[in-house]
């Protein structure tokens, strides 16, 4: 009987085009808008450099899963590892192997541990973050807003790294503004828990002013609570995610601004810089980046910047395609 | 008629369809016996194999226990609150070793004492000792955890000549697996559990104590979680409450690809053992050929539903004639 | 009345592996007659039962009825002419009611299939019941009624069915006095009715006051059949005891020893057996005897304590008061009980493990034992015994049934009893391995052990027993010295006579049983209530808001609607754990082609129809392929979600339009529509489970399997028929989760399985089939979306809410099985 798979199993298309650079794109889980987003930017760079770009990670955000990717990957021998790790520990022994076996490693989105990797690439400063999202509710709400925080998990480094700057930059700048839940509210990057925790939310902070949503699944799904609980509009949110998810509620008001990077341009990045690192153009060490169609990144402390966060509204949202 | 030389012909099946499979990836995909892949991916499983050994005899005893993810969730992060408390790491180990065989004595308890099928019992438990994980952790994860230990599980290895080399974890496997075996096949408690699956009526009549066999395998799962917690806490240098979710489903298949009858009453460790390298080296290869995730998982699905079904036309087969 | 017979049997036989159950037997049986049926247990007349109804199909012979041939080949066929049978242990759904266990053994429904009419149901059976003078409510549940009542519902519900020909198998069995008087009118007005009855009893007085034609057989054959005034009391015994011994009586007997084990005013907690007092020597046979029902088998299972019960047990001059067959055994006293099948054998291991069972830590070290020692060990018992059988390895039930026994028999013997009590060690077994079995028990008497054999073969006790005594109706009735123990006074002893007729004739009320059922519903609404008030209190309007209140029913309806679904599966005694993954898929699937531009109605049919589909599909494989359900569904997890990310490619299905959105979005006269459309949903599924022939036939099936068989529900057709409405139900819950979340995600639906299966166990579905109420969901859906609730508003961190939930499952359960034990009969 499992003779019948085994013609099957022959017939794979066995990737390995001798010669041809091979670079491995990992996102936090598959099947998300946001890094599908990535995968065309990836991708795209790829073609551009002549490179073959595998993409391919968790069904669900898994570290466990992905430490054994990289590990198939390291079989494979891919040329750089391109990662967005789940959990900046618990990744980092499969990565310390992948270099110990002369692979270059980037990691993009969420840093792991620094020793783990050649470069991270960085969307954005995590302070830049964090102003621009503090920056939104008090210029939509006031400097003496009052808000809780949507998180993805406890345990996701660039999102614990963004509501620390949030924090440093409201005490700083704002200091009457008051986060009530100091403990970010958790939604598990699954959008049903997300609607639900923010309509709960409402009866557990009644003189709750304004909702941020770090991630691009829990964004959207507070979106839909406000609209059930009947207060889009009047609950200010905002966050991150992609511009054509958000764009129904943009254009309702119930999300008047969302921040984010272009996810596709992260991906570009990652793959140039995996592949100028895997040529040898560059080092952890280099200072800049040529990065094609980009133009030059700089690269400051083994981190390459993407930008500044875009700030997208009614106006400018249908400009962008991702 | 099942005669003793038949015994094995199962067992000798699923041998053959491995080595054909490892054939066909080796030949077809270079680099996939790579010494050091193998070793590395071998890791990945040991959690896996470790509790699939005592899930044979819960299963063989027509009993079920879906809280094994999260009872290995629980005792990692009992132990990393052990670590970050200062223990030292002996007392620490304990510790996982101590809340994985208390959370299996927990469930065999409630099945016994409150009389509940254990799906019941361990659907609870699966929530509930999750629940746990989370809350006594504050949902952080535990790190910094010192060198020798996360090296002797990531990278330690019983090195062999030419490169091969064997992963401590999965020398632990090995061990477990023998001595799985024995307490299965040539031990009382395999026996008992066997033929509490089979005919709990015709156990009871003959002496057999229910209660004291449940204790003793629940136990043994329950302690299986806590070595797998230490391994994986070693290999990821990480306790994380979210760590082996939906681990009873890959158990679960490991067990039944290799031949234990999910309503009780029959089952083998060399056949799970079996099992597990069957899906191990399947997703391997899987991965190395570049069959995204949900693709092997529909062939994973498919597959089980196959050998499941060979596996009881095969026992029927042996049974009748 | 010399017409043509009703019923004409002719030639009729049946073997059941070996043994020859029926032997071209021949009878006729007329309309407005009673039959008289009587012969030893196991002569062949439950066979001939089965076989007239076409439970069993007869390996040879012919039916006429009315004079013409007809094949009675199954259940319907046999009730189409008229045919109906009361069976000796009347097989009952213990969970329902009275009345729709009639309506469930008649084959027939009140009103209409898809709108039972229960007042008309429960009229009906009152009806039926009254008309015997049963009082009792026919609402009242199966399992809170005595055996002898439920035998007379039964009857009753015979009758009422206009039944042509009736077979009553022992039906005064559990019967007290006064009751079988009213049967006895009863089966008088049946008979100038001109319905044709077969009585089949051990009360010979019954039979010659009532029977216008007695039958007697004997080995599967009829003895002797004729009018009543053909045969007196003493010809029935005559005939059914046979004048042919078979075997020699044994040589003269060495004396009895000391007394090993004495029983003193024994009394059976449950009233099975009482005040028995019984002595047993070393190196003497007891032959213990009685018919169906009189307590035998209680007896040896109380002895070793498997069963309750009042008075003295002396061993060896010390009291001996075992808590179960494993304490007993170390004592020195062993049980080899009655039926081998179910409480013996271990039947696909080997033939080796099956001996070594009780005294496996012989040969052991630390537990560890040597396999080829233990063979070897096996051998020389089979051996002894003269097993025959190819390889000590095979399984033990490849062999005769008379193999097995000896095995059964040698397996006991190596632990070397004191005192060994086997309960009919030759039922069902030929005549040779009978013999044999018979040497190696006096065998064993010889070597100084105390035998007790248990037997409701006369012929046997009279071989073996040193001495016999008689049981009847729960007392001893007779003791025997071997030498004064003769055939017919034995049997005399153990027939009983009206005066014996142990219980004074008032039937129990079952009305505060009938609560307890109930009161599982009303516990999971306490529950609810109890926690509503607590969070009132605590929370104040934050939670006792009408706003927060619909918000939390909006947040139950999603779960609660897959959870109505599950019921089903879990009602008719299976489980599917893919309908997370199949969520997905029939999401995607269904969503794609609401945004391709299906219209909104038409993507739920979508989402129904494809969810029925893959329900129906994990069914076909589970049972075509005769695999747990749990296996196949748990490839379902992987397989729907491999197909569904192939399917969206990884991308998210959304977009929908405002004409879909609106399926759940919006409110409806205050509350949000998802509520209603929830509600809608478990107001159909509390018709179908209630008021539903199909729907009634899941707690049939779930309840007792062969009880369903009896009453000619087809097994495949309802379970296939509970998988699809579950996967219709996901179906629906994936489209309407499209239209509420605004999306459907890679990840829409993982572990959604768990979260419905807790919701539908804590309303109160039992994983065992069988139990589960429409209202009992939605209470169940309900209570967790409060205790989720309930966190955020206390501030709780969401992540301790597993620990809530399991011990909400685990309280749930526990409280279901309380209130199950205190109604009683609780078998598990």
């Amino acid at each position: 009987m499992n003779l019948k798979i085994l013609p099957l199993l022959l017939s794979l298309p066995v990737l390995s085009l001798s010669g041809a650079i091979k670079i491995g794109v990992m996102p936090k889980i598959t099947g998300i808008e946001y890094f599908n987003a990535v995968e065309r930017g990836a991708k795209a760079a790829g073609v551009e450099l002549g490179v073959e770009v595998v993409f391919d990670g968790p069904v669900t955000n898994d570290v466990a899963k992905q430490s054994a990717l990289v590990e198939t990957w390291i079989a494979r021998r891919f040329d750089a590892i391109c990662i967005a790790p789940n959990d900046a520990d618990a990744i980092a022994p499969a990565l310390r192997k992948a270099r110990a076996r002369g692979i270059k490693v980037v990691t993009y989105d969420s840093d792991a541990q620094p020793a783990a990797r050649e470069l991270f690439v960085n969307q954005a400063t995590t302070a830049a973050i964090g102003k621009a999202m503090i920056d939104s509710v008090a210029r939509n709400v006031g400097p003496e807003a009052r808000y809780i925080i949507l998180t993805g998990s406890l345990t996701a480094a660039n999102q614990n790294n963004w509501m620390e700057e949030m924090e440093k930059y409201r005490r700083q700048h704002f200091p009457k503004m008051e986060n009530l839940s100091p403990t970010a509210k958790v939604t598990d990057e699954d959008q049903a828990l997300a609607t639900q925790v923010a309509i709960d939310s409402l009866k557990a902070y009644p003189n709750l002013q304004a909702i941020v949503a770090i991630t691009s699944v829990a964004l959207p799904g507070a979106a839909e609570g406000l609209m059930k609980a009947g207060v889009g509009g009047r609950i200010f949110l905002t966050g991150l995610s992609t511009p054509r998810s958000m764009s129904p509620y943009v254009k309702s008001g119930v999300v008047p601004e969302v921040v984010l990077w272009s996810p596709e341009d992260l991906g570009y990045l990652t793959v140039q810089a995996a592949v100028q690192l895997v040529r040898k153009e560059i080092t952890s060490g280099s200072r800049e980046l040529a990065a094609g169609k980009l133009g030059t990144k700089a690269i400051v402390n083994r981190e390459v910047l993407l930008g500044v966060p875009l700030i997208f509204t009614k106006a400018n949202i249908d400009d962008y395609n991702f | 008629m099942k005669t003793r030389a038949e015994f094995f012909q199962r067992e000798a099946v699923l041998a053959l369809v491995i080595i054909a499979i490892g054939a066909a990836f080796s030949l077809s995909v270079p680099g996939f016996l790579d010494p050091l892949s193998l070793a590395d991916r071998s890791r990945h499983w040991v959690e896996t194999g470790l509790v699939a050994i005592p899930m044979t005899f819960i299963i063989a005893s027509g009993g079920i226990d879906l809280s094994v993810g999260s009872l290995l969730a629980l005792a990692m992060m009992v132990s990393g609150r052990l670590h970050a408390a200062g223990w030292p790491l002996p007392v620490v180990m304990a510790g996982s070793l101590l809340t994985g065989w208390a959370g299996g004595l927990f469930n065999a308890a409630m099945i016994r004492a409150l009389r509940l099928p254990p799906l019941v019992v361990t659907l609870a438990t699966l929530a509930l000792f999750r629940g746990l994980a989370y809350g006594l952790s504050g949902a952080q994860p535990v790190g910094a955890w010192p060198d020798v230990f996360t090296d002797w599980g990531s990278i330690g290895a019983w090195r062999i000549s030419g490169g091969w080399e064997i992963p401590w974890g999965v020398l632990i496997l090995l061990g477990a697996v023998a001595a799985g075996t024995a307490l299965f096949h040539r031990h009382a408690l395999g026996r008992r559990a066997r033929q509490l699956g089979e005919n709990p009526t015709a156990a009871r009549y003959a002496g057999i104590s229910a209660m004291r066999t449940e204790l003793a395998i629940y136990g043994l799962a329950g302690l299986a979680c806590g070595l797998g917690a230490i391994l994986w806490t070693a290999r990821f240098a990480t306790a994380h409450p979210g760590a082996a979710l939906g681990l009873e489903l890959d158990v679960i298949a490991v067990v039944v690809i290799g031949g234990t009858r999910i309503t009780g009453g029959a089952g083998s460790v060399p056949g799970t053992f079996l099992g597990l390298l069957l899906l191990g080296l399947l997703r391997y290869g899987l991965d190395v050929t570049s069959v995204s995730q949900q693709d092997q998982n529909i062939l994973v699905g498919i597959l089980l539903v196959i050998v499941a079904i060979f596996n009881e036309r095969w026992a029927l087969q042996h049974r009748r004639a | 009345m010399a017409s043509i017979p009703l019923l004409e049997i002719r030639g009729l036989s049946k073997a059941f592996g070996g043994a020859q159950a029926l032997d071209t037997v021949s009878l006729e049986f007329r309309a407005g007659e009673i039959h008289g049926l009587v012969g030893e247990n196991g002569a062949g007349k439950s066979t001939l039962i089965r076989c007239c109804t076409g439970i069993v199909a007869p390996d040879e012979g012919k039916f006429l009825w009315d004079g013409k041939l007809v094949g009675i080949n199954g259940i319907g066929p046999a009730r189409g002419l008229g045919i109906r049978a009361v069976q000796q242990e009347a097989e009952f759904f213990p969970d329902l009611s009275l009345a729709e266990n009639l309506m469930h053994a008649s084959g027939n429904s009140p009103g209409n299939p898809a709108w039972l009419d229960w007042r008309e149901m429960n009229a009906s059976g009152q009806k039926a019941l009254r008309a015997f003078g049963l009082e009792f409510p026919a609402e009242a549940s199966a399992m809170s009624l005595s055996v002898g009542q439920r035998m007379l519902a039964e009857i009753a519900a015979c009758v009422a069915q206009q039944s042509r020909l009736l077979f009553l198998d022992e039906p005064t069995a559990a019967l007290s006095v006064r009751e079988s008087e009213e049967l006895f009118a009863h089966l008088l007005r049946l008979r100038a009715a001109g319905t044709a009855i077969v009585l089949v009893s051990h009360r010979l007085d019954e039979v010659l006051r009532l029977a216008d034609r007695v039958t007697v057989m004997r080995d599967g054959r009829v003895a002797a059949t004729g009018v009543r005034g053909e045969f007196d009391r003493s010809r029935l015994v005559r005939e059914m005891v046979g004048r042919d011994m078979g075997e020699p009586v044994a040589a003269v007997r060495p004396q009895a020893g000391e007394t090993i084990l004495r029983l003193e005013d024994f009394s059976d907690a449950g009233g099975r057996f009482e005040q028995v007092s019984l002595e047993l020597r070393a190196g003497e046979i007891v032959g213990l005897y009685g018919l169906v029902g009189a307590g035998r088998s209680d007896l040896a299972q109380a002895v070793v304590g498997l069963r309750p019960a009042r008075g003295r047990r002396v061993l060896r001059g010390k009291a001996f008061v075992p808590a179960g067959p494993a304490e007993a055994l170390r004592a020195g006293v062993v049980l080899v009980p009655e039926d081998r099948r179910s409480e013996g054998i271990f039947p696909t291991h080997a033939c080796r493990e099956n001996i070594t069972v009780p005294w496996l830590h012989r040969f052991s070290r630390a537990g560890f034992f040597p396999v080829r020692r233990e063979r070897r060990l096996a051998e020389d018992i089979a051996r002894r015994l003269h097993t025959r059988y190819a390889d000590i390895d095979q399984p033990i039930v490849t062999l005769s049934g008379g193999n097995q026994q000896k095995l059964i028999l040698g397996r006991w013997l190596a632990t070397d009893p004191a005192v060994l009590i086997l309960d009919e060690p030759t039922r069902g077994i030929d005549v040779g391995a009978k013999a044999e079995v018979h040497a190696e028990i006096r065998e064993l008497a010889a070597r100084g052990k105390a035998v007790l054999v248990i037997s409701s073969d006369l012929s046997e006790v009279l071989q073996l027993g040193d001495r016999v005594d008689v049981l009847c109706s729960g007392r001893i009735a007779g003791s025997f010295r071997r030498e004064e123990a003769s055939e017919t006074g034995v049997m005399n002893a153990a027939l009983p006579e009206a005066k014996n007729i142990p219980g004074g004739g008032e039937l129990q009320r079952p009305g505060n049983k009938r609560l307890a059922a109930a009161g599982r519903e009303l516990s999971t609404f306490g529950a609810l209530i109890l926690l509503v008030a607590a969070l009132t209190v605590l929370c104040g309007r934050d939670f006792a808001s009408v706003e927060n209140l619909l918000g939390v029913l909006a947040a139950a309806s999603l779960v609660s609607i897959a959870a109505a679904g599950m019921a089903h599966v879990l009602i008719v005694g299976g489980i599917d754990i893919s309908i997370g993954s199949m969520l997905g898929l029939t999401g995607a699937l269904a969503g794609t082609a609401a945004v391709r531009g299906l219209s909104p109605g038409l993507a739920v049919g979508l989402g129904v129809v494809l969810g029925a589909a893959l329900g129906a599909g994990n069914a076909t494989a589970a049972f075509w392929g005769r695999i747990h359900p749990i296996v196949v569904t748990l490839a379902g997890i992987y397989v729907f979600r491999g197909l569904m990310l192939r399917f969206t490619g990884g991308y998210e299905v959304g977009g929908f339009s405002p004409a879909f959105r609106a399926l759940t979005e919006g409110t409806l006269l205050g509350a949000p529509k998802v509520v209603w459309i929830a509600a809608l949903v478990h107001a159909g599924n509390a018709w179908f489970l209630n008021r539903t022939l199909w729907g009634r036939r899941l707690y049939a099936v779930g309840g007792s399997e062969k009880a369903a068989v009896y009453s000619g529900i087809g097994l495949a057709r309802t379970r296939l028929q509970a998988f699809a409405v579950c996967g219709g139900m996901v179906g629906l819950t994936a489209v309407l989760w499209g239209a509420y979340y605004g999306k459907i995600q890679s990840n829409t639906g993982v572990g959604f399985e768990l979260q419905v299966i807790a919701a539908a166990v804590i309303g109160g579905c039992a994983v065992t089939g069988g139990r589960g109420r429409a209202l009992g969901v939605v209470a169940g859906s309900i209570l967790v979306a409060v205790v989720y609730n309930a966190l955020i508003l206390l501030r709780i961190s969401s992540y301790w809410q597993g620990v809530f939930v399991g011990l909400l499952i685990l309280a749930a359960a526990a409280l279901d099985r309380w209130i199950r034990h205190r109604m009683g009969n609780e078998t598990r």
